[in-house]
This record gives C-alpha cells, structure tokens and sequence, in this order.
C-alpha cells in the first residue's frame, strides 16, 4: 500500500504506522467519565471508506488525515490534521476529494445498517472493560 | 508406463551435454535443457511419488506449471525444497531429488492401504474426527495422522540462502511473454512506456516453445528469439524470465518472484536464490494463457495418464516419447491436432476416443490414414493398471443423455493423453477484482468486469487461435500504454499457419459417467475424488467456497489450476444448475507457492532491525562485558566479566556490592530523551505527567509517570528543566519511540494551540551513572571549579560542569539509591568521559556495572521499571499515588477514577524475601497454598527477582492482591512448569535506605 503524505509525497506504507480512527475527537482533559470512556474505546470499524490517522514515523513525523477504503485498501486522499476534509470542503463549496463510486456507496451503507454503525453511545456508569492500548502504544 | 527419448528432436535440449542427477537414489543421466520431469521421462521413470492422501502411486501429468502430480523433495540438508514441482524444475549436473509421501519405499508403500479405507478418508475426514464418536479420540489420532498425512516434509535447518528484495515503478506490466504477452510488449514499449515483461519460465514464448506453427516466415522458435531480440534492445524495457507474478495487492501493486538460481547446482556468492520484485504498474496486462483441463474418470492418476497438450510439449521440447502406445482423450479439437502432430513426428498414437459423436472428418481422415483407431462418440470409463497405466476402458456413449449405451473396449496403452477442454489462467484477473463469468459455449470460465487499471490479452481474453492471439496481444498492449498515458499503436501482428483449436466446438465432460463408482481424481494432489464433492453435496456443502475448504479441493500450490472448474461442474451437475451459477471461488494470491525466504528478504536475524550501539560499545567490549539486547535495539552490557571463572551471577553481586561500598558507573546512554522547548513547554508537560513539572525550577530534575488515556501507567522518567522554556524528558530505553509518538500525537493533533516543539536527542547524549557513597568524591576530583557539595548541588538538581576539560551536565539523580549521579557529554566525548572516571576511581575501587547489577540495586531500592510497568497497572498499583497531582487534569487521570482501576482486590507492589535458600522464580505466581500440586487461586505475581546482596537473600518485587495488609505474612511464589515453589515473607518493597538517607546524603 502507498500512502499520499502532504509533506513527503507518494511513500510505501511501511513507512508510516496506523494510528487508528481520526473522527475520534480528544475530550477535554476534565471532560467527564463518559466522554472519555467513548473516545478511548468507542469505533465504529466500518467496513467501507474510513477516515484515519497515521503517523509517517519514518518520514516527516507528521500526524496525516488518510481516507482509506478498510476493504480494498484504495486511498483517496491525505491532509494535515486541521486542515478541512472532504465533507468540510463540500460544505464551503469546493469539490470533495473523494468521489466514491455509487456501487462503494451502496454496499457500505447495507453494511453500516447491518453493522450498528450509528448505534447510540452505550449508558454510563458501571461499565468495566479491559483497558485496549492507546495510540501511543507501550 | 515406457517413456523414452527420441532419437532425434528436442528443441531446448542439448545433447551433446550429458547432465548425472540422482532422484530417489538412482544416478540418471539427462541432457542440458531438460526439466526433471522430461529427464525422468527419458530415463522411463514413470513412478515418482505417492499421493498425499491414499499414497496412491503418481507420475508426471503435465508439462508445466499446473504440475499437481509429480511433487517431488528438490535438493537435501538446508536448502531441501518440499513439494517442488518436477516439471518445473531445470536439470543441472548433480541436481538430487526424492519423492514424497512414500513409506517405507516408493514401489512398496504401506500407507497404501489407506486407499482400501477410502471411505474412512472421505471429504471432511479431519472435521469429522473432531465430532462425535470420534471426538475423544483425535488425542490418539493425532500423532498417526500428522506421520501418514502432510505434504513433503521440509527441514528444521536455517535456510542458508539469500534473498533479495526489489522495487520497480513501471508504466505497463505484462504477466506472461507467450505470443500475446510478446506482441503487447512489443506495442507498449514502442510507445516510449517503461514496459516490464515477466514470465515463469528459463525463456519467454510461452506456448509457442513447442508450436509447430509459422509465423510469417519465422518457426514459431526463431519469431520468438527476434521478437525478444528487438525488446531487450529498447531501453524502456526490462525483461524477467524465471519470474512469476504471483499477486495483485493492494492498489494495484503487483508482487513477483523470480527464481535467480534455482536452476543451477550452488547458488553463486554474488547472487541471490530469489529475488521479489515489488511492481508498482500504472496499467498492467495479464497474459497467462490456458491451462489443459483433466477429465475425471476412474484411476485418472495412474502414471502414464497426462495431459495432451503436454504430450506434445515434452516431444517438440524435450524429445520424449512418453508412451510406446499413446491413446487419447479429449472433447475437442486440440486433442486431435496434437494427436495428429505427435504421430507425424513418429510416436506411437494408438486411439482417440471422443465423446462426441460429430468429429471433423478432416481429423477423422488424418487418424485413419497414420493407423489410428478413430473412437468419436466413445467415452473412457476407466483406467487399467496398478502402478502405471497399462490401457483404458472405453464404450459407445451418448453426449445428449451423458451415459454409456454399448459394451466396453479396452484399449491398451501406456499412456494416455487427457484433453477436457482449455481455462483461461484468470488468476490474476480474478485477484485484481474480476469475477470469473463462465462461457458455455467453450466451457470455459473469462475474466470479468470489475477489474482496475488492468486489461487481459490472449487466451485470457478467450481469443485461441494463434494469428488472433497475436492481434490481441498488440491491441491490448496500446490499449494499455494509451491508458498509462502514451500516444501507442498496436504493432502490426504476424500471419500464422496454426490451425484454429475451435473451442466452441467443444463437448463439454468434467466426469465421466459413473465416475463415482471408482477414484476419480478431480484434484490430484489433495486426493479429492469426484465421490468427495458428491458426499460434500449430500452433507450440504453447496457453495463452491464451502466445497473448497470442505474438501481442500484446489487448495495448497494447485490454487485451482486444473481442480477448481471440474469440482465446480461436478458440483452444478449434483445440484442440477449451471456451471455459471455455480461460478468459481475467489482466487488468491500467490499463483505458485512463494518461499518464505523471499518475503522476508534481508530482514533476517540481526538484520531484522537496526542494531543500536552506545558510543562506549568498545570499551564495554574491552572490560569483557557480555552483551545483551535491552529493547529497541540496544546492545547493553549485562555484566562485566573481570575474573576467570565468573558467572552471571558472581559478577552481578560482585558489581552490585562494590556500588553500595565505594562506586561504580553505567552507561546510561540509551536512556530515551526528548527535549520540550517552547513558551508552551510547560503547560504541555503538565498536560502529559500525572504531576506538576510547570513548577520546577530552572537547574532541577523531577521524576515524572505518564498515563495512557485509558489511566494505566505507560512510561516513567524524570524532567529536566535548563531555562523557562526549555526540558529534557528521559523516558525508558525500550519505550524512548513510543512516548516520542505519542508526545508528537498530542501536540500536532490533540492539542495543536500549545506552542511547543518536540525532538529526539537520544542519540546526542551519552550518558553515565555515577553511583555509590564515592562518586561525589570521584566527580569532585575531575570537576575544573565548583562543587558537587550538597548545598550547591542538592538531590534532583541539574548542573553544567566541564570534568576533566569535557563539558557536561551533571544531574543528581539515582536509580541504586546511593548517593549518585548521571553525567551527561556529547555522544562522541562518551568514550573519553567514560574512561577518565574509569582511570580516576581506580583509587577508590570503582567498577563499571551492568544491567543486571543495575536491576539488583534497583530492586533492593524498590524502584519500578519495565517489569512492573507493564501496561496493566495503576499509580495506585504500585504506590505512586503521590505522583497524581490534584492541582491539575492530566491525561489518563478521567478513566484511571475507572471501578476497575480503584479496585481495593488490584494487585499492588510489595518486596518478597525468600524464606529457602531457593531464587525466587521471575514470573511465578503468587499463592497461599503449601501444595505445589494444588496451588490454588492466584494472589498475584512474582515481576522482578535478584539476590540480594543488602539482604543476603533472593528478593523479588511483585503485585499481591490486599499487599499492604498482607505484609509479614508468608506466601508461596509457584512456577508449577519449571516445579519451583518458593516459600516468601511479603514486605514494604524497599528493602535498602526507606528513608532515602543515603541519596540525600
């Protein structure tokens, strides 16, 4: 697979490491358990295009925004984190990087619907799961 | 079977060069050119291996790469290669090979009599023993089968050979350099288009190394050298044989493996054995060609029974006979034109039976006149014979009803040639995301839609006659480069006079009629018979991809080669639907097996990643340090070995005790250490710690924890403060990257308002722990003015020094709990600084110490590391509740309040004393029970362990379950797999200085 970094252009991607979801957004550090509990152990692992980070850790050591198809692993694009997105461009009117085809749209939205993508956030309170690693990794 | 060489032909070998090789023992002799398949052929060996199932004998049924036969055992000791396949291996002088599968001997095989217990065997044998009846006894199974079953048997020896990697950006890649693969070259590279052409065998041509046709006014041979003559002198193109494109993967990039000296006796120390190619294509052009389809019908295995086409590859390449009496069987008219082209070369072709009753009568008169007996409208119901092919069974048949309607004729004959129709290689189609879509007029299966940036050529594209192959193959080659954005045009293509095979004439049989009545191969090499799918049909396995893993039908190097159509159409006759709704399982790469050697490459053992060595390597090296590797690569002294007879263990006490009495010093260099700079710095690191570093002053050290945002610990260390603006953390040595990349993800994405610049300065520093009453005594010798006094350097500060003219810093800080000190230079003056202190303390007995010495002071002090930060405990855990400031938020500190994460049940650290004179085993459990037998219900465990030479006793710190209730009580530490069961006294885990005298001192 090959990545589009904004920095460095073009790179293999052995180059970079996974940095898992990027719609995950940091709660504030006194943000409360809730919040924190969906940021850290939350996904939504969709079977379709995925909007990700990756660290090019070989490289320029930037963080970069990939939107990536989970299932055949095409790349429609890369940005720096905070630079907008393609559903961001759209909405100032500019034309959205990704064009997926209308069949790639069809069979993830029947997956999502089968998937629980939008499945509302589980309640608070008593819940205990074992901790999963973060993306900084041990 | 009584294969010979001819007297003449033979147009890749050369005979003037005799080749010895050995199969099974046996010295053979072979001509240059040969394969070892063509070369047992000419020897009249027809017997070369048992089959993987029912040891069935088994000889060489084709020519080439859809080998599913003839797997033999290629080379011995290291370089043994399992399961090669015989027709494609090239003879070389001294080439060994064995057969597999064979118990005790080849011609006598007592696993045979697994063929008598077919039934036992059938499809789903081994899930079925995991069920029922069975169920209890796989236990007892198990050992017999592994021994009976398995394919060839490899080595446990380390491969000794090289392997290559290989990377490539072309503008079109062509998979197969047969007529098609040539011509799209030929188009694609006159367009100015970086062309890369691969192709599996020692020589490109493809078919047409043994065609017979003209090609304008070429043979088939002397258009094929021009054609590569004309490539290989453009510089855009690069031409692989040897080379097999194995896969698609993702987007597009195509992997390939050629096989640099496979061919010859002993790979030459400059080359490689392989050599990947990683390929990425901005259009690619598949032209594989066809494979020969087998039919099935009872005893289809027996030596001698072959394909037809490649009846006539061995003759025109090799010069073989494979037969004395040829008989042949095929449902179209490919069947027929290479039995008519072996008789005219003079082999003995003794029959051809044809289901069909409509036959050419051109092939009819050709038949008749060369004394051929002309079967159209006969069937082959089944073979004779035991450990070779001695004729074949064959009555009247009806194609409409599909059954038998007169009496059977044998006909006797040595070899028969199968021809069930030809399938288009999809492979690579198929992985780049096309479906195959089944043709039924040809009974065939062709690419599909679906695929990207890829076109196929050829008979890939269901074009068979040769003229229209080499249309194509021009065509395809334009259309490609037009697509990679050439101006190209097709190459003008050649006339031939190659006889259309006229597929579409075809009679489409898969099976004979019957065929479940006797062991009618459908995949050879896993013996899956025609009854196994019916058996797979009547248990409900319906779906060809519930069929496949049912039955490993076309699994394993046969990756459906010549197995997957006939299974299928086995299957839609069972279930009464046609072969397209059926369709074909998905392919997967790789096409051929691709050792493992050639994936990994170079990155092999040390290799693997890079080594890191400190700046005083040599000098550990010249103490006689043993070295060991500590995490990310480090090379670390573990101890120092100084006198004759020392062991680990003598020498780590040694070390240990001399730090607490005098001084010692470590490297310390690969400490991991990151400087923080900017206004935000502080702010930043406050966000990061679970204490305050904003409020230490300039010129201080503060030791730090960080959580993960799940609220376990994940890395420890200390802070240095140099101005307002600017620190340096140290993280530990195995996990310097991962904090880096996580410091980096908070303030690039998380927190991208904090100004603040992060670097890695791990390798700028060279590091060296100065610990014991004495070191103050040693630096202050060195030091060129000040003082290390406790007042101006107190416990935790940070001081710029120049010791013995080498500026540094001096940091007091100590992980042995004596009065110590890590002095700082940069990386190159390590070596230097490192000796003086060496030089300096001989005076006052100073040791250099090593890792282990390093973990018995840490221990002994109840400092954690590594072991204790193991991604699974808490600040609470181990008594670093302290360490969580309530003044501000801090990451992990939300979810580290978790139910779980408070638990008063948790493990927590406590020191263990052994109560035996026994070591206390490291990664023991920790128990209440006397009985190792029974131990009981784990308290917790045992994480670091060392003698201690303070206590006089072997120590351990670990995480007890209530631990601090539980001090002065005595437990067990149980390692029931090594029998060690240790009794402990649990206590505070600082055994050495609990009131830190000594390193404030």
């Amino acid at each position: 697979m090959r990545i589009p970094c904004p920095i460095c252009g073009i790179r293999d991607s052995g180059e970079f490491t996974y940095c898992g979801d990027a719609t995950v957004k940091y709660p504030a550090l006194d943000a409360d358990q809730d919040a924190w509990y969906e940021a850290v152990f939350e996904r939504r692992n969709p079977s379709g295009p995925h909007t990700e980070y990756w660290h090019h850790t070989a490289g320029c050591r930037r963080y970069i925004i990939v939107e990536r198809d989970t299932r055949t692993h095409e790349v429609f694009g890369a940005r720096l984190p905070h630079e907008p997105g393609p559903d961001e461009q759209a909405k100032q009117g500019k034309a959205p990087r990704r064009k997926p085809s209308p069949k790639r749209v069809a069979q993830t939205s029947t997956k999502n619907s089968g998937n629980g993508v939008a499945r509302p956030a589980p309640k608070a309170g008593t819940r205990r799961r074992p901790g999963s690693k973060t993306r900084g990794g041990a | 079977m009584s294969s010979f060489r001819l007297d003449e032909g033979g147009r890749e070998i050369d005979r003037s060069q005799r080749l010895n090789f050995n199969f099974d023992g046996v010295s053979y002799k072979g001509f240059a050119g040969d394969t070892l398949a063509s070369a047992l052929l000419a020897n009249g060996v027809g017997l070369v291996g048992r089959s993987f199932k029912y040891h069935r004998p088994r000889g060489i049924m084709s020519a080439g790469v859809e080998e599913t036969s003839a797997m033999v055992r290629h080379r011995t000791g290291a370089v043994t290669e399992p399961n090669a396949r015989a027709t494609m291996i090239e003879l070389y002088p001294g080439l060994q090979a064995t057969s597999q599968n064979a118990f005790p001997s080849l011609r006598f095989d007592l696993m045979a009599v697994n063929g008598k217990l077919g039934p036992v065997f059938s499809a789903g044998f081994y899930y079925k023993t995991f069920m029922g009846p069975l169920k209890r006894s796989w236990m007892w199974y198990e050992p017999i089968i592994r021994r009976a079953a398995g394919m060839g048997k490899g080595t446990f020896e380390p491969d000794p050979e090289r392997y290559e990697h290989s990377y490539h950006e072309c503008d079109v890649l062509i998979a197969g350099g047969g007529p098609s693969g040539l011509m799209a070259a030929l188009s694609a590279a006159r367009s100015g288009a970086r062309v890369i052409l691969a192709d599996e065998h020692a020589d490109f041509g493809g078919s047409l190394r043994h065609s017979l046709a003209m090609i304008g006014k070429l043979t088939a041979t002397e258009w094929v050298s021009q054609t590569v003559a004309a490539l290989s002198d453009m510089d855009n193109v690069t031409l692989l044989t040897r080379t097999t494109v194995h896969g698609v993967y993702d987007q597009g990039i195509h992997g390939a493996v050629e096989r640099v000296t496979d061919h010859v006796a002993e790979t030459p120390d400059h080359l490689p054995r392989q050599r990947h190619h990683e390929i990425v294509a901005k259009q690619s052009v598949y032209a594989a060609g066809a494979l020969e389809r087998p039919i099935a019908f009872p005893g289809n295995d027996l030596p001698g029974v072959m394909l037809a086409d490649s009846l006539l590859a061995h003759a025109v390449r090799f010069g073989i006979a494979a037969g004395e009496r040829i008989a042949i069987f095929t449902n179209n008219d490919t069947g027929w034109q290479a039995a008519i082209a072996l008789a005219e070369m003079g082999l003995g072709v003794v029959a051809i039976v044809d289901p069909r009753a409509e036959v050419d009568d051109e092939f009819l008169l050709a038949g008749a006149r060369r004394g051929i007996l002309c079967l159209p409208g006969h069937c082959v119901r089944r073979s004779v014979g035991g450990k070779a092919v001695t004729g074949v069974l064959a009555a009247p048949f009806d194609a409409t009803s599909g059954t038998f309607t007169g009496n059977d004729r044998t006909i006797e004959a040595d070899c028969v040639g199968v021809s069930g129709g030809w399938q288009p290689t999809v492979h690579l189609a198929s992985q780049n995301g096309s479906k195959p879509v089944y043709s039924a007029d040809r009974a065939l299966f062709l690419p599909g839609e679906g695929q990207r940036n890829s076109l196929c050529a050829g008979r890939m594209n269901g074009v068979f006659d040769l003229t229209g192959r080499l249309a194509d193959g021009a065509r395809v080659g334009a259309a490609a480069a037009k697509a990679a954005g050439f101006a190209a045009r097709p190459a003008s293509s050649p006339k031939t006079d190659a006889a259309d095979p006229r597929l579409d004439a075809i009679q489409p049989l898969f099976a004979v009629p019957d065929a479940a009545s006797g062991k009618a191969f459908v995949d050879l090499q896993h013996d899956v018979t025609v009854s196994d799918i019916m058996l797979a049909h009547r248990e409900g396995f319906h779906s060809v991809e519930h069929l496949k893993r049912y039955t490993t039908l076309g699994m394993a190097t046969d990756q459906g080669k010549t197995a997957n159509v006939i299974g299928l159409a086995v299957m839609a006759h069972a279930l009464d639907k046609p072969i397209g709704d059926v369709g074909t399982t998905r392919y997967r790469p790789p096409y051929t097996p691709v050792a493992l050697g050639a994936i990994a490459g170079r990155s092999i053992g040390a290799h693997l990643r890079p080594v890191r060595r400190t700046a005083m390597h040599a000098q550990h090296i010249a103490l006689g340090a043993e070295m060991m590797n500590a995490g990310a690569g480090w090379l670390r002294a573990r101890v120092y070995y100084n006198e004759p007879g020392e062991t680990v263990e003598t020498a780590y006490v040694r070390e240990a005790t001399a730090v607490r009495a005098s001084v010692g010093i470590a490297d310390v260099s690969t400490l991991g250490k990151i400087e923080v700079v900017g206004p935000d710095a502080a702010a930043f690191l406050d966000r990061v710690y679970t204490n305050l570093m904003s409020s230490l002053p300039v010129g201080k050290a503060r030791y730090g924890l960080m959580l993960r945002d799940d609220g376990h610990l994940f890395d420890d260390g200390t802070a240095w403060r140099f101005a307002e603006d600017r620190y340096m953390v140290t993280t530990t040595s195995a996990n310097a990257g991962g904090v880096m990349s996580h410091l980096e993800f908070l303030a690039q994405v998380v927190w991208p308002e904090l100004k603040v610049s992060l670097t890695s300065v791990t390798d700028q520093w060279s590091g060296i722990a100065v610990s014991g009453p004495n070191s103050r005594e040693l630096l202050q010798s060195l030091l060129e003015e000040g003082d290390l006094s406790n007042e101006a350097c107190p416990f935790m500060a940070v001081r710029n020094a120049r010791l013995a003219g080498i500026d540094c810093k001096v940091a007091r800080l100590s992980f042995s709990g004596e009065l110590a000190y890590e002095v700082y230079t940069a990386r190159g003056a390590g070596p230097k600084m490192w000796d003086t202190l060496l030089a300096e303390g001989r005076d006052l007995d100073c040791v250099p110490y090593g890792l282990e010495a390093l973990g018995a002071l840490r221990i002994e002090k109840g400092h954690v590391a590594g072991p204790e930060l193991d991604g699974r405990t808490t600040l609470g855990d181990l008594g670093l509740s302290a360490f969580a400031s309530k003044k501000k938020p801090f990451l992990g500190h939300v979810l580290m309040q978790r139910e779980g994460l408070t638990d008063p049940e948790r493990p927590v650290l406590v020191g263990l004393v052994s109560q035996s004179q026994f070591p206390i085993p490291a990664g023991a459990h920790i128990v209440d029970s006397m009985d190792i037998k029974k131990p009981g219900r784990s308290l917790g465990w045992v994480s670091s362990v060392t003698w201690s030479p303070v206590m006089e006793a072997y120590i351990a710190l670990g995480l007890l379950s209530r631990g601090r209730e539980r001090h002065g009580d005595t437990l067990y530490a149980t390692h029931p797999l090594r029998g060690s069961h240790v009794p402990v006294s649990v206590r505070d885990p600082v055994f050495y200085d609990p009131e830190g005298e000594k390193l404030r001192g």
